[in-house]
């Protein structure tokens, strides 16, 4: 892909390109499906009952709705357009704290 | 199709009932509270009504229950409730509560009245003991001074002769008001000009008042005196200030005798008062356990009367006529209600039940539960629907909690509220049973199920927000990682993290990520996020609303709506703001930093307004180097074609209808002549008799079930629709605008929700969690409490009405102006729990 410009020995970068095999799209599959079969599935389990149009209506909104928060989301997060700002010692700890410590030794 | 889709079907009903029957009727229809009765009387007087009798006489009972009542809680009786509320009474039921109820009324009052007296008996005979006593010493003391002064002659000898010539001082003595006896003694002094000797003693225990039962403080005095006249001048000032004069016989051993005679007469009194005391308690709690059960029996008396008086009775005087709204679903409880009714009463001809056609608009009826009714009840509060319309209640059960967790979404203010709801919902049936008179509780209480739906989401909603009491939680591992290294990192006091080096490329997996919640520049990646997230909800929104007008046209037989009024709307709702939608979505999956083609980069990205608003007019911005102007080939030419597409809608809103209806109705003069549809408001005639005596009413038409109410647009001259399509067009097309702009509030109460949570987060809280010693827990400790304390009140509390209210605005405004009529009247049917209910309230 794009190594040309990235020039660093890091071991994360290697982490970074072996994950890259993997398709962002997936979750997206993943949980669209999850939310489809609620969608269409849910309403077909309820048991009979007075309320059971209303019980279906309410299951297939929630789906819906839920879905749409969480897939509005991830596709925001896709690719990414602008990075976090952080303070030197945030980033520090965080480099510290997320597993991948800052390289010691000057470039 | 469900039971909230749409308000039930009704029919007009009229009942002919025998008049012996008429009292069980009613009084079964009652109970079982399905039908809603119309007035058949309107112009009659309500004192000239048939059953206007029977209304005083329960109008006479209640009095003595009230009275009975206020008895009972003056004594402190406990009234236990009553467990199922008892049914009316029959007739001879009746005159039986009438004489029990007059029977107790007297006891009470004669009661009463005995111990009026007694008490008053029993306070004079207390002064005059206290007088007794109290005077023993001034009398003790005046003798000595007499004698002395007979002996000793203290004042000069001759005038003392006169003195003992002219006889002893004379007295009164009584009991006066202890705050008036200043003035007393001043009008004494006055009136004698010095003359009168006043002694006086305070008495240390209030006395009772028979009439009032307030306790008074009273002081004892005896007024020493010479001469007749001043005794009568003396007298009238005692009568002028209330003060009550006892015979005090001057020697000593008749004051003891007398004494005595009071203290056994005291004695004697006081026990026949705890004996009055203790029957009239006994009568009062026999009373007490039948007195709610009764009221209530009165109160169903009363109504069952008053609904009695909008019957109508026919010229042969064999039966009563009722006419009445019925669900067609409840028309079988109704023909058992009436035929109970008549088995009760032993009746041999049966009571029937006959269903007419009108051109009314029926009551709009929903069946709900309590679960149902919290939703209902707001939809209703804006507008109750129009007959048989499609009922937004339904979907209200799960947009409004979700479009109030997108403005609240925290996780922890959201467990909160869940678990307020829940408790509610949990404790239902005993918090329903306290019947609280405080209006807030009773608000909340009625609303627990929306308050545990609006927590329940709210909890997802932080979820996906990554915010929890302002904190993210870091459950799948960030996206973002530090490609520096220390020396770099000590270079500057910050960093702005480039996605090229430091992203993934694995987005977070559900939610936002939780690197932003500690960043600098997290609110411009929050608010285009979120901004993006509030249109596209209030576009699907929107075309949702739209789209439910369809069913609406579809079932009032109106399809050339669909075509000239749906679709027209629809295609300009989509074509301009679903293709925004279309365009947020795109710019997020074609513009990446590891895009190889320069033009999808970062740097290149255009704004989706910027284009949106040049789509509008048609002009176009020059775009930077290397660079597109659009985000995909063809961008122009397509938005091109759907601006000149949408604006081609206009005239189609705006003429399609009138122009129908005006074909349609010049077909209809040429094919017929034109039939009178009759006024909107027709009486009804009955079908069984030929006239009724009270004036003509023409005969109804019969009108299919689905048309009532719109029959009335073929007679509108075509100005009246041309003005009426105009405004809805004007209205429609700058909605879509505004009103997606409205939506944009789900971005802004979030927003300002997080904010709150996060100051308050930093400038109380960490107040007492920076320090490492033993002071810090006390300080956390109190940190804590003022933590929770403004978390509660202004995080849950506030920000949750906030977003209660601007939720309710989105539903009421920007979702059911797009479909929603709602110029019905609710179904109010004759119910004694109703009744019961309302007028406990009252109470």
């Amino acid at each position: 892909m794009d190594s040309d410009d990235k020039d660093k020995a890091f071991p994360s970068d290697g982490i970074s390109k072996s994950l890259k095999s993997f398709d962002i799209h997936t979750p997206i599959y993943i949980l669209t499906v999850v939310f489809a079969v609620i969608f269409i599935i849910g309403p077909l389990l309820v048991r009979k009952g007075p309320n059971k149009e209303i019980v279906r209506c309410g299951i297939m909104l929630t789906a819906f709705s839920m879905w749409i928060f969480w897939v509005t989301v991830y596709i925001g997060q896709m690719n990414p357009l602008v990075g976090p700002r952080l303070n030197n010692t945030t980033l520090a700890w965080i480099a510290y704290a997320w597993g991948k410590p800052a390289k010691t030794e000057t470039l | 199709m469900g039971a909230m889709f749409r308000s039930e079907e009704m029919a007009l009903c009229q009942l002919f009932i025998q008049p012996e029957a008429a009292y069980t009727s009613v009084s079964e229809l009652g109970e079982a509270g399905t039908v809603q009765f119309r007035d058949l009387n309107p112009d009659v007087n309500a004192f000239q009504r048939k059953f206007v009798n029977e209304v005083r006489r329960c109008d006479e009972m209640e009095r003595k229950l009230r009275y009975i009542e206020a008895e009972v809680h003056k004594d402190g009786v406990h009234v236990p409730s009553v467990k199922e509320p008892p049914r009316a009474p029959n007739p001879r039921e009746i005159i039986d509560l009438e004489a029990h109820l007059e029977k107790t009324e007297n006891e009470i009052l004669e009661l009463s009245h005995n111990a009026v007296n007694l008490k008053q008996n029993y306070l004079e005979l207390t002064e005059l003991r206290h007088v007794l006593e109290k005077t023993e010493a001034f009398f003790v003391a005046q003798e000595e001074f007499g004698m002395d002064s007979l002996t000793k002659s203290l004042i000069s000898d001759e005038q003392g002769q006169q003195a003992a010539a002219r006889g002893r001082l004379g007295f009164v003595a009584g009991v006066v008001q202890r705050e008036r006896v200043p003035a007393f003694e001043r009008m004494l002094w006055r009136i004698s000009r010095g003359n009168v000797f006043l002694r006086r003693a305070e008495l240390d225990k209030p006395l009772e008042d028979p009439t009032t039962g307030n306790e008074i403080y009273k002081t004892v005095f005896v007024a020493f005196f010479q001469g007749e006249q001043l005794k009568s001048r003396i007298k009238k000032v005692c009568t002028g200030f209330h003060a009550s004069l006892y015979p005090c016989p001057p020697s000593n051993t008749e004051r003891q005798d007398m004494v005595k005679g009071v203290r056994t007469r005291l004695e004697d009194l006081n026990m026949v008062l705890n004996q009055t005391r203790d029957h009239r308690q006994r009568v009062l709690i026999s009373v007490a356990k039948e007195l709610p059960s009764w009221s209530i029996m009165v109160r169903k008396m009363k109504a069952i009367y008053h609904t009695l008086n909008l019957f109508n009775m026919d010229v042969t005087k064999k039966c009563l006529i009722g006419e009445c709204w019925v669900p067609t679903a409840d028309l079988p409880n109704v023909q058992k209600a009436l035929a109970d009714g008549s088995n009760a009463c032993g009746s041999s001809i049966p009571s029937f039940l006959n269903c007419i056609e009108t051109d009314e608009e029926p009551p709009t009826f929903n069946r709900t539960n309590r679960f149902t009714r919290g939703f209902q009840n707001l939809i209703d509060a804006y507008g109750v629907a129009s007959y048989r319309e499609c009922n937004p209640a339904l979907y209200t059960i799960i947009t409004f909690p979700f479009l109030f967790a997108v403005m609240f979404g925290d996780l922890g203010h959201g467990l909160i509220m869940a678990m307020f709801g829940g408790w509610m919902v949990l404790k239902e049936v005993s918090l329903a049973a306290k019947k609280s008179n405080n209006e807030i509780w009773n608000i909340f209480f009625a609303g627990r199920y929306i308050i545990l739906l609006m927590g329940c989401f709210s909890m997802y909603t932080g979820l996906v927000y990554n915010d929890i009491f302002s904190k993210s939680m870091n459950i799948f591992g960030s996206s973002w990682f530090v490609p520096y290294d220390n020396h770099t990192l000590e270079s500057a006091a910050a960093f702005t993290l480039d996605p090229k080096d430091s992203y993934t490329d694995i987005p977070y997996f559900i939610g936002v990520d939780p690197i932003w919640q500690t960043a600098d520049n997290k609110i411009i990646f929050l608010n285009s996020y979120k901004m993006k997230l509030s249109i596209i909800f209030g576009v699907v929104h929107m075309i949702f609303g739209v789209c439910m007008s369809v069913v609406n046209y579809n079932f009032f037989k109106r399809r050339y709506s669909i075509v000239l009024e749906f679709l027209p709307q629809v295609i300009f709702l989509c074509l301009l703001f679903l293709y925004m939608v279309f365009m947020m979505f795109y710019k997020w999956v074609a513009y990446s930093t590891f895009s190889p083609d320069l033009a999808y980069q970062q740097g290149c990205a255009p704004s989706v307004l910027i284009l949106f608003i040049n789509m509008m007019l048609f002009s176009s911005n020059e775009p930077e180097e290397g660079c597109k102007e659009f985000m995909f080939d063809s961008q122009g030419t397509i938005q091109r074609v759907f601006v000149l597409v949408a604006l081609c809608c206009i005239p189609v809103m705006l003429l399609g209808k009138p122009l129908y209806l005006l074909s349609a109705s010049k077909k209809k003069k040429d094919v017929k002549p034109e039939q009178s549809n009759g006024s909107v408001n027709q009486g009804i005639e009955m079908q069984e008799q030929t006239d009724i005596g009270d004036g003509e009413h023409p005969k109804p038409e019969a009108k299919s079930s689905g048309g009532g109410g719109h029959g009335g647009h073929d007679e509108e001259p075509f100005s009246e629709i041309m003005i009426h399509q105009a405004i809805h067009t004007i209205e429609y097309v700058l909605s879509t605008i505004s009103h997606t702009a409205s939506y944009l509030r789900l971005w802004a109460l979030s927003l300002a929700h997080a904010e709150l949570s996060e100051v308050l987060w930093n400038m109380v809280l960490t107040f007492g969690l920076k320090d490492h010693d033993y002071i810090g827990a006390i300080k956390l400790y109190v940190a804590f409490c003022f933590w929770a304390l403004f978390t509660l009140a202004i995080l849950v509390m506030m920000e949750g009405l906030s977003a209660f209210l601007h939720t309710l605005r989105l539903h009421w405004v920007e979702f059911m102006s797009k479909f929603y009529q709602g110029l019905g009247y609710i179904f109010q049917p004759f119910c004694f729990k109703t009744i019961l209910e309302q007028e406990e309230k009252e109470d």
